[in-house]
């Protein structure tokens, strides 16, 4: 679906999480629709579950969720995927700590997303302009002490089975 | 002859000079608290400048203070892991530096072991392995089992955040000041723990020595802001908020005792070495103390200056100078993870 401008048409689905374990089968879609280089602009509240949200992707493709800790001090973590899968690792980032788009350089930004892989990059807002335009947004809502709303948004078509699947899963789970 | 320990791990700009003894000799550390709390935390790019501005200048300090001259060095010391590319790099290049100069040996040494290393110093003879280990600051929370300085087996430690991050974040959610550990323990004193019931994940579990905290921070988020309230929800003060620090930062504390109670009664060890900035915690340090009364294990807890991040605890480079090794000019940094940190050598 071109725009009037000739740019394609974000597309957007949103998906209510009633608590962590519903968080499981949402990541299982992510993990199984995600193409092998995808870039992930996580953000939302302090304790909106920003690093659960990771941790449950990590855990749906492979890795020990236990390795998947919060990478404020370190800024980044790299977690290998299984052997043989197609996006060859998980970066994980906290940008929260970066002042600005400067910052980036010091922490091998370029290496770190040029290559295959997935990144989920946690207060992605605080480097908006060095976004890749291709990036899947999802920002996370609280709804109450244990519910979250998640809205996903992008306007890459390499994301388009993704969507087909939140709006099958959208549509399993009404309300 | 002694050694200089150069320390750039993170935060601090460090350097200390340290004798065969284990005499501390002389530490300097250029806190950057300063530049960080306009950022509420690390930047990394702002962190290495700063390393590069201050670590010629806290070598000379240090060196100064000890009355030894460069040429007296034995040996050079620098800490390779854990923690940031770009600011290890700038400890490591002097360290080389002034190891080519010379011509003595160079080794690099695991922070994380060093803050454990720092209980050798403070206590001496007390220290003795096995040993049970618990490292608690800004970027890390973790229980290790000793069974020499440089023999770490790693029993557990944090599934999300790591103690002090949690500390930096009830601090930003209740409007304090970076770092969050001491304003947070300021807030708390004339508050009631008993006030809130926070949530202690995992604590109840005998089995996984591992914590968790993320829970703990949403759950203080509820109470700053409960769900659907105004982002314009004014933060607590004065009596509300002090209760609000206090019940925190008990959680906080019975979390990570509930862990070093089990790890002490899995290994049977006798003694208890603790390290990182957020022992610098009176709460934490006193109901450790009382654990090991009741334990009746040696709980040994250096002074402040020793449990925050500094240079004295590259000391632990004299185990390694002892055995006659030496990394030499091809030593490398290891940047990593709190649980690759503890891997290996």
């Amino acid at each position: 679906m071109p725009g009037s401008d000739g740019s394609p048409a974000a597309r957007r689905e949103i998906v209510r999480i009633a608590n962590e374990a519903a968080l499981g089968p949402l990541a299982r879609v992510l993990a199984s629709t995600l193409p092998p280089h995808a870039f992930l602009a996580l953000d939302g509240d302090l304790g909106a579950g920003k690093t659960t949200f990771v941790k449950a992707l990590a855990a749906a493709a492979g890795i020990d969720p236990a390795e998947v800790v919060s990478p404020t001090f370190g800024l980044v973590h790299v977690h290998p995927l299984p052997e043989g899968h197609p996006a060859c690792r998980l970066v994980h980032a906290d940008l929260y700590r970066l002042a600005g788009c400067d910052d980036l350089f010091e922490l091998g930004w370029e290496e770190l997303t040029a290559a295959p892989g997935w990144v989920a990059a946690e207060w992605s807002t605080r480097i908006k302009p060095a976004l890749p335009a291709d990036r899947l947004d999802i920002f996370l809502e609280v709804e109450s002490e244990t519910a979250r709303r998640a809205s996903f948004t992008s306007q890459a078509s390499a994301f388009g089975p993704l969507f087909e699947a939140l709006a099958r899963l959208d549509n399993a789970s009404p309300g | 002859m002694p050694l200089l320990a150069i320390e750039t791990t993170c935060d601090e700009t460090a350097a200390a000079v340290i004798d065969r003894s284990r005499r501390v000799l002389s530490s300097v550390v250029a806190s950057q608290d300063e530049l960080h709390a306009r950022w509420r935390g690390v930047v990394p790019e702002l962190a290495s400048r700063a390393h590069v501005e201050r670590i010629v200048p806290v070598i000379d300090e240090a060196l100064a203070r000890s009355g030894v001259a460069r040429e007296s060095l034995e040996a050079v010391a620098v800490a390779v892991r854990p923690g940031l590319v770009g600011s290890l790099l700038v400890g490591l290049s002097a360290a080389k530096g002034i190891a080519a100069v010379l011509g003595c040996p160079l080794v690099g040494y695991d922070h994380i072991a060093a803050h454990l290393y720092a209980c050798r110093l403070a206590h001496g003879e007390r220290m003795t392995y096995p040993c049970v280990g618990l490292v608690a600051s800004g970027g890390h929370t973790s229980l290790f089992h000793l069974r020499s300085p440089l023999e770490l087996e790693r029993l557990g430690g944090t599934i999300d955040d790591a103690a002090g991050e949690a500390f930096d974040k009830a601090a930003a959610l209740l409007g304090l000041a970076y770092p969050g550990g001491p304003s947070m323990e300021r807030a708390a004193a004339r508050g009631n723990p008993a006030a809130h019931r926070f949530p202690r994940p995992l604590a109840t579990d005998r089995e996984r020595m591992d914590v968790s905290f993320s829970g703990l921070k949403t759950a203080l988020r509820y109470r700053v802001r409960p769900p659907g309230a105004p982002d314009d929800t004014p933060l607590p003060t004065g009596q509300a908020l002090a209760d609000l620090a206090a019940s925190f930062q008990l959680a906080v504390v019975e979390t990570i005792l509930a862990k070093v109670d089990l790890a002490l009664a899995k290994t049977k060890c006798r003694v208890l070495a603790v390290g990182g900035g957020v022992t610098a915690n009176t709460a934490l340090r006193e109901a450790l103390e009382r654990l090991g009364k009741k334990r009746r294990v040696d709980v040994l807890i250096p002074p402040r200056e020793l449990c925050t991040d500094n240079a004295a605890m590259g000391g632990i480079a004299w185990e390694r100078l002892e055995r006659g090794e030496d990394d030499g000019l091809e030593l490398d940094v290891r940047p990593g993870t709190d649980r690759s940190a503890a891997r290996g050598r």
